[in-house]
């Protein structure tokens, strides 16, 4: 129905432009918190001094550790926002929007596994801790699970996608 | 599935290249081509239909059944 479509294009035009600007406010957050948790802890320090234990800071592997599960929402937040962009411009389950929910499926997971287990036990291992760290809560779990179907959706639709293409 | 594509005999029949039939009914020559060799696993209504209309023939002159018990073992999708 020509109406239906019409909504379903309004509401992913809303959707993508909600998903662009989460993406752009988390870049922001990942910024933010990065510089509090390096400079920010030396606040007697002018900017110019922040900024340059904030750049410094950059050269430990745990400043990059403590970013993995943030940079995999972010790509979350990003691959929605084409997928939202696609169903906008009218896609009709494609193969690019295939691989977006499957991007978006997969970096959920990750960030998941990042946040649960990846980073505390790699920040554990630059501390020359070693061993395995978990740090679960439910909201990983969830996010994880919600990972999951997104991928598996994104599976069965590729599936789909191949039987309609076989029908002419 | 023991369905068979007859439909090169109903362009023979009516003297028409399979390849300006594909444009008549908007399909690309590798669908054509698939769709002659039997080797797509469906055909729209709307695609009979248009066949039906340009080559003035029943569906029945395009697509032929052969028996096979073995079609009541093959699973359905949407079951």
């Amino acid at each position: 129905m020509p109406t239906e479509t019409f909504d379903i294009r309004k509401q992913a035009y809303t959707w993508q432009a909600l998903s662009t600007m989460v993406a752009f406010l988390l870049i922001l957050y990942l910024i933010r918190d990065r510089f509090q948790s390096t400079a920010g802890i030396f606040p007697q320090m002018d900017l110019v001094q922040q900024l340059s234990v904030f750049f410094l800071s950059m050269l430990s592997p745990i400043f990059w550790v403590n970013i993995i599960a943030p940079v995999c929402y972010l790509s979350v937040a990003i691959a929605a926002s084409q997928v939202f962009g696609r169903i906008a411009k009218g896609d009709d389950f494609s193969e690019a929007m295939i691989k977006g929910l499957n991007d978006m499926g997969s970096n959920l997971m990750f960030g998941a596994c990042g946040t649960m287990f990846l980073t505390p036990t790699l920040i554990e291992w630059l501390n020359f801790r070693g061993g395995f760290k978990f740090h679960t809560s439910t909201e990983s779990f969830i996010i994880f699970i919600v990972g999951g179907a997104l991928y598996f959706i994104g599976q069965i639709g590729k599936k789909m996608r191949q039987e309609i293409d076989e029908i002419v | 599935m023991p369905i068979n594509v007859t439909l090169d005999v109903m362009l023979a029949k009516r003297k028409k290249r399979a390849k300006d039939l594909a444009e008549q009914i908007g399909l690309s020559e590798t669908q054509m081509s698939q769709l002659r060799n039997g080797k797509v696993k469906g055909v729209r209504f709307e695609t009979i239909s248009k066949i039906c209309y340009i080559l003035e023939c029943q569906p029945s002159d395009i697509l032929e059944y052969i028996v096979d018990a073995g079609d009541m073992n093959t699973q359905t999708t949407g079951d």
